[in-house]
This record gives C-alpha cells, structure tokens and sequence, in this order.
C-alpha cells in the first residue's frame, strides 16, 4: 500500500541491472528499481552519484552499457507508444522564450497523440493570469510551474520530475506538492528527484538513495529511518564536533545521531555548549549517515 | 503548431526581428540614400534622320543608322531609331520607363518632320542580358543578403541556442520527428524570408521608384530561388553551431559581414585584389545574388547552372539540416 492507501502493484517501470561505464568513472553501476501505478519514488544523492545519468538512460536521452527497462510491464527500447506515455520535467528547462503560456502548452500537446485539456491544466497549475504572458517575462517560479505542467500535458501514466520545486518559495512548493499528490491520486507513477529531504520524505513511498553509481539503500522513508538505527540527532555548532568521534560536520554544524542521548547532552553541558538542539531523525539524517555528506 | 512557433518567434524575437526585417531595410535606405540618384540615368542612344532641338542631354546622339548588332552592343537601355517618318524603339533593360520621353520625342520627330500626323512607333523587346542600374544591382544584393540574414541566423539559433539550451533534449522526449522539425524549422524561415524580400521590394518602390516587383510567370522562380537560398543559409548556420557551439551566434554575425564584402553586392568583385576574388567563389551570397539577378532577366548564369545551383544549395541545406537534427535528437 502507498501513502494514499492506494494499491500500487501495477508496475509502470521496472529497471533491472543497468550500467553505464565512462572511461574514467562508472556513472551507473548495476542499478535495479521499479515504480508503480499511483506511487512517488525519490531517487535522492549527492552530486556525481549518478542520478541524472540514471533518469535519462531511463527517459530514452542517454544510452546504456547493460541491462533492460520494462515500461509498462514490457520490456522495450524507447518508442513512440512509451514516449507517449511518460511525461518529464529537467532541472533546468528550455522553452521559446517568447511564445506565451497558452502557445507552448498547445506546442506541446501538439507533440503528442494524446493530452490533458488546456485550461484544465492551467487551472491545476494556477498559470490562469499568465495565460497570454510570454514565457521570458515570468518569474522563475510560474517558468516552473509551466516546466511541471508540461510534464503532465500529454496525460502520462509515467512521470519524471528533476528538482520540480527548485527556486520556488515554500508556499509555492506546497503548492506544487498538492498538485503532485493530486496527480499521484489518479494513478500516475511518478519519480521524483530532490535534493530537499523533506519533499522526498513528505511526498515519497519508496526512496532510493544513490551514491557513486550504486543505489546503496531504499526503502519508505520510515522504513530507512527506522532502520537506521537512529534514536535521535542532536545538532550543535561544529567547533564541539571534537567532543564526540563519531559526530559528522556538514557546515556550520556538527551532528550526532545517538541512542545515549542522556550522556551525549551531559558531555555538550560540560563543555558549555548550550546552542544545541535534539530532535527526532529525518531522512536528512539517514542521508547523512549513509553518505557522510549534507546534500547540496 | 511547431511551424507556427518557429514563425512567430521569427517576429516577437528582437533580434530575429531586427536581423530578418530591420536589417535589410536599413541597408537598403542606405544604400538607396547613396545610390538613388543615378536611378533616373537609363541609358538612351538615339538616331534621327531630321535634326531635332532640345532632346534630353543625357541622350547619346547616333549619327549613323545603327544596324541591330550594334544596337545589341551599344549597352544602352533603350535605343530610339527614328527614319523616314517611323520610330522604332529598341527596350533592352524593361525596369526603367521612359514612355514620357519617348512620347517628346516622337512628338519632336514629327515636329521636325512638319507632320501632323501621328508617327508610327514600333517596340522592340530584345531579349538578351539587361543592364542594371546600380540602385537596381543593391537593391536585389539587399534581397540575397536579407535571406542569407534570415537563414543563417535561423540555423545558429536551431542547432546552438536551442540545442544548447536543453529545448530539443525536451522535443526529443516527444513523438516529434526530425523532418517534422526541419520541415517545420525551413517552412518558416521560408515565409519570414519572402516577407523581408517583399518588404524590400515594396520599399525600394515606394521610396526609389525602384521597381523590383515580380511578373506573375516568373513567381514559380523568385520562390525556387528565395527556397534555395534560405537552405543554403540554414545550411552554413547548421555548420557554425556544429563548429562553434555556443559562439555560434557571435561567429555567424562576423562571417555575415564578410559575406557583404564579399558577395559582390555593395561593389563589384572586380575591386577586389585577385587573390580575394578567389575567396568570393566560396561565399553563397555571391550566388545567391546570380539567382536573382537572373530571375530579374540578367544573364548572370545559363538555365542550366541556374537549376544546378538553386538545386544543389537546396541539397545541401537539407542533408546539413538533418544530420543536425538527427545528432541533437540521438541520445547522448
């Protein structure tokens, strides 16, 4: 069962082993997941681990060494039928700047065989004031909106969202989580790459975490919080991070993840640190366990 | 819908819009402003059995009867030949009119001759190579270089801006395919290349007096050549994007005005010291002001090298254009 309750056993994709080597670096190695129907997977990593690479050999735009992809329960190369199915959205988008909102919506549903109704879209995607703006005179924020909603224009059964919150203010990411759920409800199977852990923990069934080309954990962000065997996170200015080994620094702080938590908050008083803070783990936590790095 | 983007982003687009638009027709009020005034010299040579008084002083006086062959070599635009109470006129260039003129003359013919009566007047179309005026040479180079403009700028911002920038990783997502794109791409620099020329066209008329405009048999021609140097220009602007990447478009501005210099358009070619009249061969432009000289009635090049040429730039700017967008629609 997926967050919404849903049953999410129709798999819409299904990766088995695939690999991409560079002469200098192996960028994919050996990765295996699957999505559902009515299901968000997060794939979550530092810079380098491979993501993108992953999600365009997955999207048809890069190669691949080994392995195979079954969309929609079959496995095949990309082609016009998958292509019709699936809908993206890049981390850094494209448009003509200079057609307006309405034009590049009809541009785009004119690429595809089937599509959402215009002002159906641009009503879910609050785009209704701009409808006649040209693209280059939006803000950041309504280019994204636009960029996810041409995700979606072509009704797809398979969607891929790259950073789809990125530069936008926390109301507007809010916003745009509703719309997702709100899309996830009528079943697309969505995959969704962030570098915020709290999207990825609020909107995600399943997460897989990448690093070095490998997906090194996966599960519900509860499941990965819980066996991580992380109690609690106690976070305090990096320049105490001596008084613990195994503490991580990751910026202006330090941070434990601890079962004693007793005897780590006895030794930070000791030491006359009092700006310090003790919470329950996150995914962030989890991340920074794994990877030993913040995610940038 | 993609034919119609590229189109109206052609004229929302401000540089587009100055380049494709803007552009040619400042060259052509400027070069108009420098040349205008040698518009109303036609050549006119004239022979006439009577002496007559007062006839235009740019006229050239013939003093013997001139034989066909000679009125052919003469490069005159017009030759007037009045004997024994006829008047035959001879159009070698039919861009310039001088019916008023050729009407005081034959008055003052008839006058000389102390006739009342009406003199007859035989015209004779030679068809053989006009002469240009050179406002009517710039301002059909202003044509070429106006699509060469349109063109090349077109092929820097398909396969450079627009590859770069991520738009065509997106097309490659969809079930868009690359003729569709090409086609699409072509189809509209096509009709911004037709609009700037007939904007020319219209200009140089309104305010030149010049009158480039097109009579109806020959518009199958015009368009084959304005198709033919629009690919050819997509096809260099194709080439710059493959070489030059991102500064494609900086690359495509200093090559176009080497073009200028080179076409032969704002000077004659033979101005230039040999070695660069070499390079002049290699310019398209160069040829794309042939095609339409020639399809203004100058023989610039024969039938059949204006077919070879109109066919082989069309040629080439297809097979550029699609192994452009076939390697930005290839996964990496």
């Amino acid at each position: 069962m997926n967050k919404n309750g849903q049953n999410g056993n129709v798999t819409v994709l299904q990766v088995n082993n695939i690999k991409k080597y560079y002469p200098s670096i192996k960028a994919v190695d050996d990765i295996s997941f699957e999505v559902s129907a009515g299901e968000i997977a997060s794939i979550l990593g530092p810079n380098g681990a491979g993501k993108t690479t992953t999600i365009e050999i997955i999207e048809g735009l890069r190669t691949k060494d080994d392995g195979e992809i079954s969309y929609f329960g079959k496995f095949r190369e990309v082609n016009s039928e998958v292509k019709n199915r699936v809908g993206v959205c890049f981390q850094e988008n494209s448009f003509f700047e200079d057609l307006t909102v309405s034009e590049t919506i009809k541009l785009y549903k004119s690429l595809y065989t089937k599509s959402l109704d215009t002002k159906e879209l641009i009503e879910i995607f609050e785009l209704g004031e701009k409808v006649k703006t040209r693209i280059r005179h939006l803000s950041g924020g309504q280019k994204q909106r636009l960029a996810v909603a041409l995700a979606f224009v072509n009704d797809p059964d398979l969607v891929f969202l790259d950073e789809p919150t990125v530069g936008l203010d926390p109301h507007a990411r809010r916003n745009l989580w509703e719309i997702i759920l709100k899309f996830k409800s009528r079943g697309k199977g969505i995959v969704l790459t962030t570098h915020y852990m709290d999207e990825a923990q609020q909107l995600s069934d399943r997460v897989y975490i990448m690093d070095h080309g490998n997906i090194i954990t996966r599960g519900s962000p509860q499941e990965l919080i819980n066996s991580s065997g992380l109690e609690s996170v106690i976070e305090f200015p990096e320049e105490y991070s001596a008084l613990f080994e195994d503490a991580i620094v990751a910026g202006e702080y330090a941070y434990l993840h601890t079962r004693d938590t007793v005897s780590a908050i006895r030794e930070l008083l000791k030491n006359n640190v009092t700006n310090f803070v003790v919470r329950h783990p996150t995914l962030e936590d989890v991340f920074l366990k794994l990877t030993g790095k913040k995610i940038d | 819908m993609l034919f119609y983007s590229f189109l109206t982003v052609n004229f929302r687009n401000t540089l587009l819009f100055f380049m494709n638009i803007i552009l040619p027709i400042v060259f052509l009020l400027m070069f108009g402003a420098v040349f205008g005034k040698q518009q109303s010299q036609i050549g006119v040579a004239f022979y006439s059995d009577r002496e007559l008084s007062e006839v235009n002083s740019n006229w050239k006086r013939l003093d013997t009867l001139p034989t066909l062959e000679e009125i052919k070599s003469m490069g005159n635009d017009v030759v007037i030949v009045a004997n024994d109470g006829k008047m035959d006129v001879y159009l070698l260039s039919t861009f310039s009119s001088v019916d008023s003129e050729i009407t005081i003359f034959r008055l003052k013919y008839a006058s000389a001759r102390n006739e009342k009566s009406i003199i007859n007047v035989v015209e004779h179309e030679i068809k053989f190579s006009r002469q240009l005026s050179d406002l009517e040479y710039i301002m059909i180079g202003v044509i070429a270089i106006s699509l060469l403009s349109v063109g090349m700028n077109a092929g820097v911002m398909l396969f450079s801006e627009y590859a770069q920038y991520g738009l065509f990783k997106r097309f490659m997502l969809t079930n868009v395919n690359r003729l569709y794109l090409l086609i699409s791409a072509t189809g509209a620099q096509i009709i911004t290349g037709i609009i700037s020329s007939l904007l020319v066209i219209v200009i140089s008329w309104l305010v030149f007096k010049v009158n480039l405009f097109i009579s109806p048999q020959l518009i199958v021609a015009y368009l084959f050549v304005v198709f033919a140097s629009i690919m050819i220009s997509l096809g260099l602007g194709v080439i710059l994007s493959l070489i030059f990447k991102k500064s494609a478009s900086s690359i495509a501005q200093i090559l176009y005005t080497i073009f200028m210099f080179f076409s032969g358009v704002y000077f004659p070619i033979t101005f230039l010291p040999k070695p660069l009249q070499i390079v002049s061969y290699f310019t398209p432009p160069r040829y794309m002001h042939m095609l339409f000289q020639k399809v203004y009635g100058i023989d610039t090049v024969t039938n059949q090298g204006f077919w070879i040429i109109c066919t082989t730039f069309i040629i080439l700017g297809i097979v550029l254009g699609s192994y452009a967008i076939g390697k930005f629609l290839k996964p990496a």
